[in-house]
């Protein structure tokens, strides 16, 4: 439900890069989006493509790689993925677990001319 | 051509937040932010937290609501500063709103700040403020189902609130299933059962307060 103030960050972060990069245009804005962020990719375009007009990036297309919820086991270090809440290693059952992959919201660069 | 550019799209927002953080800091104030679903019970919490810790420091809240404000008239009647915050829409607080909110009160004044965040359980965990800890309250008549959909807030939170205990009798909600599937995700939060409008487990969860945010105290 954020999905507009995360869009408005990645263009003025994207629009800044350009500037300082002297990139008439921005073609593409790839970005990493971890499985434990509450986003929705078609609320994310859908305001991607309001929200880029009269900008830098007007022609542009969001890339958004969808990062897998990964956890690392501080017993045994194994490492893991989870989509059903379950957190503790499945190996040695230790709940000392760490979020290795999944909390990413980082724009991983741009393409433009 | 392709620029990489690896940088945090709330980047923006965790730079003021540090800068919250060592404002609060420099002034020896505590910060704690309660994050819920709307109708949780925030507010009536608040309402019977605030006195009891009145007793021992001095309070201050930030109230913060799309709109209206309701919430911080309920609070008023304990003569403590409140600072509202209106969105307008927007379904979360971030740390430039609650930089103006601390530039409206007299830090010096004040040993703690409780933020009342808007009511929604996921764009606000995805906001640091600047707080100290954060806590989620819950309330029984949601559903004993919500731990696994929202891992970040409860991986993150030092605890959380299950409010509306007395209304258990009368709905289906498994506190064993959902005490478990909390601890699953983080098997150091601290659970407290309460019902703010009969009391009922109030005490506990003032006392692991307090204590909270005297170990926080210790950390400085």
């Amino acid at each position: 439900m954020h999905e507009l103030t995360v869009i408005e960050n990645v263009l003025q972060i994207s629009g800044q890069v350009a500037r300082d990069n002297q990139l008439r245009r921005i073609d593409v804005i790839n970005l990493d989006v971890g499985g434990m962020q509450h986003l929705n990719e078609e609320i994310m375009q859908h305001g991607f493509d309001a929200a880029k007009k009269d900008t830098v990036a007007s022609e542009a297309s969001l890339k958004i790689f969808w990062l897998p919820v990964k956890l690392r086991c501080n017993a045994c270090s194994r490492v893991f993925g989870t989509d059903n809440g379950k957190f503790h290693c499945p190996g040695c059952g230790s709940k000392d677990t760490e979020v290795e992959q999944g909390m990413e919201l980082n724009i991983k660069s741009i393409e433009g001319e | 051509m392709e620029i990489k550019v690896l940088k945090n799209v709330l980047d923006k927002n965790m730079n003021q937040a540090e800068k919250n953080r060592q404002t609060l800091m420099r002034n020896q104030v505590k910060m704690v932010n309660f994050i819920s679903s709307p109708g949780a019970g925030k507010t009536t919490l608040l309402e019977k937290t605030i006195p009891v810790l009145q007793e021992d420091m001095k309070v201050g809240v930030i109230e913060g609501d799309a709109y209206t404000s309701k919430d911080a008239e309920r609070l008023q009647q304990f003569s403590i500063p409140i600072v509202q915050i209106n969105t307008g829409g927007t379904c979360h607080l971030d740390s430039s709103s609650i930089e103006k909110a601390l530039g409206e009160l007299v830090l010096e004044e004040l040993d703690l700040i409780l933020v009342e965040n808007v009511g929604n359980l996921i764009c606000p965990t995805a906001f640091d403020l600047g707080e100290d800890f954060r806590v989620a309250v819950l309330s029984t008549t949601e559903g004993d189902d919500k731990p696994a959909k929202y891992p970040m807030l409860f991986r993150q939170a030092k605890a959380v609130v299950l409010n509306k205990i007395d209304l258990m009798p009368y709905i289906n909600f498994d506190n064993e299933t959902f005490k478990n599937d909390l601890w699953e995700i983080n098997p150091n939060l601290q659970v407290f059962e309460t019902s703010s409008t009969d009391g009922t487990g109030v005490a506990k969860w003032l006392k692991w307060l307090k204590g909270a945010l005297k170990e926080e105290e210790k950390r400085v």
